[in-house]
């Protein structure tokens, strides 16, 4: 699955620096997802993760998540399906591996909310849920232990109505044991902006980071395009064609529209929020040819930071706000620059290949994905800021195009044709847990919003 | 609809042809009674067209008469046609003009706007149908294939778009009437993937529209 791009690369994947490669968690016999944790240097508050590391030699978290509990009043159905999607949640999360919900039969049925019978087939950690009737209203407690002397680490509730409620009472319970059990805050909450056909249009949509409740933003008919986030999430820039030349526009929460009225140029593209939401960095054709400028949303001044005769694209800001990365086909073809976040010291990244562009900073701050064109098709790699290294990390049919990162920096979301038409895909960091998101009508263009404006919501 | 352009030049050439008929003819041809029309055998057209003159020599009074008459009759159907032209042109709406593709696409190779020596003269002719027509504007579309990702490709068409511009404003249009689009590969004419899609969709197509 992970292919490495340049000869250094050739070590294998556990002499990696700062990582390691989970396995199989042969002492246990049970079936743990492999996942990458990260190692002593760079993790956590959290002792709890990186003594597991050290301690197992293999080791995404023995998580035992029991069935949820129906109290009287609830619905076996609600009860049922919150238990799968929080499953579903803490497994895609990458931390964990999940055992059998019934311990494989080696628990009594009357025993699965005991950490003692838990400890006794491997697992480290007990999720008990529950699901209770309150009037209208419906209450998830959600209760963590510790299997080795029944600590209970965690213990929130939440209320909402079911069954509206049923997929976002269950990731805020997942993004809650992750967050407990990691010390990093989980995904589950957040959403995947996006466009897809519709018709001869292309329209703005929204959905759950898993697929889930796709919901239309934008109705204009025309064609729209690369949709980016704001850090709060509280409003998503794109590009649309609905006036006389493709400009930038603002879509808020609330559903107002704002035009970037643009300073000229025919063709004004490719926005991207500034860490600090004060800016937006896009590109223009208004001095000739494809340049890369900074807009400022309370000055409403605007900054030239590229001049050169080739095309000049596709900026991303650094989490930091630092540096913007960038396409440019300066050397002939297009490769990926960076650029301090004035215009000065610009340098070139990428040199295996003649066609890289597309670049995503990770919100850790550490790599860079791009797409890049191999064997006549273009798969996900991720560059390693701190080695130089290159990975891989797509294979198969079809193209793989616009990576973004999820906010935990461990998920990515993109398009591709892998199975025909094009769709929104996420995969994790590594390679592995690639998910189909959308089906039928052709998507593209998407972006995984921040966690902030996911929790404010 | 008849296409505006091909229906002119057959009128020039009908014209020419009969103008050669007429002087090889020699005489009489500008008279009243030339235009009457008769009962005689009128030959078929193409045939004169396709007759050189010189060669025919003298001809007979008879022969002179038919065709003269001839050239009344075409050159009735030929006013009839040309006015039935100016009253389409300015009947045509752009969008009809734009679907008769009065104006021809241009194609680019693999990540580049260079314009080959077939665009260069595509661009040419498109250059002088917009001097013969200075009523119409023009939106230079730029396209590119499906190939690499949204942002690069709207640049990319952007390039394309622009390098048949600044061409067409260096044959002497005014540059007020040229103005750019870049679809990137949001508009492919052939879908599917392939050479023979992908060639057809990295172009720069010539939209007229009112100023």
């Amino acid at each position: 699955m992970v292919a490495m791009r340049n000869e250094q690369m050739t070590t294998t994947s556990s002499d990696r620096p700062n990582r390691r490669w989970a396995g199989i968690a042969a002492a246990t016999a049970l079936v743990v997802v492999a996942a990458m944790l990260p190692a002593l240097g760079q993790t956590t508050e959290r002792d709890e993760v990186t003594g597991v590391i050290r301690g197992a030699g293999a080791s995404a978290l023995a998580l035992a998540v029991p069935p949820t509990e129906a109290g009287s009043g609830v619905r076996l159905t609600h009860a049922a399906e919150i238990g799968q999607i929080l499953r579903s949640d803490l497994e895609y999360s990458g931390w964990f591996g999940l055992l059998d919900p019934q311990g494989e039969g080696r628990i009594a049925a009357g025993q699965l909310d005991d950490p003692q019978e838990w400890r006794r087939v491997g697992a480290q950690y007990l999720v008990l849920t529950r699901l209770s009737a309150a009037g209208n209203r419906s209450r998830l407690n959600v209760r963590v232990l510790e299997t080795s002397g029944g600590t209970v680490l965690m213990d929130k509730t939440w209320g909402g109505s079911l069954p509206d409620d049923i997929r976002r009472l269950a990731h805020a319970a997942s993004d809650a044991v992750v967050e407990d059990l990691t010390g990093r805050p989980g995904i589950a909450q957040t959403f995947i902006a996006f466009v897809s056909r519709r018709g001869e249009a292309k329209e703005v949509y929204l959905m759950d980071y898993d697929g889930a409740r796709v919901r239309r933003l934008t109705s204009t008919d025309t064609i729209n395009l690369s949709p980016a986030w704001s850090p709060d999430s509280s409003e998503l820039a794109f590009l649309s064609y609905k006036g006389r030349t493709p400009s930038i526009y603002l879509l808020s929460r609330t559903g107002e529209v704002t035009t970037l009225r643009p300073r000229g140029g025919e063709l004004n593209a490719a926005p991207d929020f500034s860490p600090d939401a004060s800016k937006l960095a896009f590109s223009s054709d208004r001095d000739g040819n494809s340049e890369i400028y900074t807009y400022d949303l309370a000055s409403d001044r605007e900054t030239r930071l590229t001049r050169h005769a080739a095309i000049d694209t596709a900026p991303v800001w650094s989490p930091s706000g630092r540096e913007i990365a960038f396409t440019s086909d300066r050397s002939g073809t297009p490769q990926i620059y960076i650029m301090s976040a004035d215009g000065s010291n610009v340098r070139r990244l990428t040199y295996e290949g003649r066609y890289n562009e597309s670049a995503a900073w990770s919100p850790d701050g550490n790599r860079i994905a791009f797409v890049s064109r191999i064997s006549g098709r273009f798969e996900i790699v991720i560059h390693d800021l701190g080695t130089g290294r290159e990975t891989v990390i797509t294979s198969g049919p079809g193209n793989k195009e616009n990576p973004r990162w999820a906010p935990d920096a461990r998920h990515l979301v993109f398009s591709s044709n892998r199975d025909g038409r094009y769709a929104i895909y996420t995969i994790r960091d590594d390679g592995t847990q690639l998910r189909r998101l959308t089906r039928g009508t052709p998507s593209f263009t998407p972006d995984w919003s921040p966690i902030s404006g996911a929790r404010a919501r | 609809m008849k296409p505006v352009k091909p229906s002119i030049s057959i009128a020039s050439l009908l014209a020419l042809a009969l103008l050669a008929a007429l002087v090889a003819a020699g005489t009489g041809c500008r008279t009243g009674n030339a235009i009457e029309p008769t009962s005689g055998t009128v030959p078929p057209a193409p045939e004169r067209v396709e007759r050189e003159p010189g060669l025919d020599g003298p001809m007979g009074g008879e022969v002179e008469e038919l065709d003269a008459e001839g050239f009344a009759e075409e050159d009735l159907d030929f006013e009839d046609r040309f006015a039935e032209e100016e009253v389409e042109a300015e009947d045509a709406t752009v969008e009809e003009l734009n679907e008769q593709g009065v104006l021809e696409t241009v194609y680019f190779a693999f990540d580049s706007a260079e314009l080959s020596d077939q665009s260069l003269r595509t661009i040419e002719q498109n250059a002088e149908w917009l001097e013969e027509h200075p009523d119409y504007h023009v939106v230079v579309e730029g396209h590119t294939d499906e190939r690499g990702t949204t942002e690069y490709n709207l640049s990319l068409g952007a390039r394309r778009a622009k390098a048949v511009r600044e061409h067409l404003v260096r044959l002497g249009v005014d540059g007020e009437r040229v103005r750019t689009i870049s679809y990137g590969e949001e508009r492919p004419r052939e879908t599917g993937s392939g050479e023979t899609a992908w060639a057809a969709n990295r172009r720069g197509e010539f939209r007229l529209v009112e100023p």
